[in-house]
């Protein structure tokens, strides 16, 4: 059995070995991160659903071919072929993600409140919503750096090598984002006291 | 004093999220705690990014059991 202190480091030479175990661990404990990284730059669910499997699906073959290069943070690399497939789907499509309308069901799923009652997860849902327009609100490369640092937790570094871009204009541009996002946060009057 | 004259913009974001050394979170640092207009900024930027961390996903039920499937029939 897997200890759930073991880094991703242990957890993937488990795997490697044999212990399925150790791939629901390190599923488990990156999903939120890597699904969120994709839903943002792809706005579609179900598309995100299949991109996040295909990601998966080619860590899992590179994992079990003995492929893997042990150089950086497992973390980045899952994202780096995230990052990937979802330029080759835009590219495949030769057009820009378009957003999709998708009130049908919640797309952000509320974080576990320590104080569950009605009113507070009523709240804490009009921020998650607001929250996601305001990130669709943001110009593109803004967002782009916004998902890959926040929630990707790709370094900067590795945002201006994914990029394309240097270290100054990732920075710039998530101090845009963010002095962006303080700005409406303010116009829209959110309080983040839930 | 202004700002640009103590630190940039960028390095007090490269100091939110945790990517500056040990020498330059000390500037950072001292910036903050001895200049009003830094430490303005730096409480809107913290403000902006606990925003983001309101929020987060998780994929649909049944992707990562497929996944776990997949490896073991692989």
């Amino acid at each position: 059995m897997c200890k759930s202190q073991s880094t991703d480091h242990e957890l993937v030479a488990s795997y490697i070995k044999g212990n399925e175990q150790s791939l629901h661990e390190l599923i488990l404990r990156h999903q939120r991160k890597v699904f969120t990284s994709i839903y943002l730059l792809v706005k579609d669910r179900e598309l995100a659903d299949d991109l996040f499997q295909e990601t998966f699906i080619k860590v899992i073959n590179t994992l079990r071919s003995g492929n893997y290069n042990e150089e950086g943070k497992f973390l980045s690399w899952v994202l780096r072929i995230a990052h990937n497939l979802v330029i080759d789907h835009f590219r495949g499509l030769k057009r820009m993600p378009m957003v999709h309308d998708t009130e049908e069901y919640s797309i952000f799923e509320s974080l576990p409140l320590e104080e569950s009652n009605i009113e507070q997860r009523i709240i804490q849902s009009q921020i998650e919503d607001k929250v996601r327009q305001l990130i669709e609100e943001l110009p593109a490369d803004q967002r782009e750096v916004v998902i890959l640092r926040h929630y990707a937790d790709l370094s900067f570094k590795e945002i201006s090598e994914i990029t394309g871009v240097s270290i100054n204009t990732s920075l710039g541009r998530m101090r845009y984002a963010l002095i962006n996002l303080r700005k409406l946060i303010q116009q829209h009057k959110i309080s983040l006291s839930v | 004093m202004p700002m640009e004259e103590v630190c940039t913009l960028n390095d007090l974001v490269a100091y939110l999220y945790n990517e500056t050394e040990l020498t330059e979170s000390v500037m950072v640092q001292q910036a903050i705690d001895h200049n009003d207009e830094v430490a303005e900024t730096y409480q809107d930027l913290i403000s902006a990014k606990a925003l983001l961390d309101t929020t987060l996903l998780r994929p649909s039920d049944g992707v990562v059991q497929r996944l776990l499937n997949y490896s073991l029939t692989h």
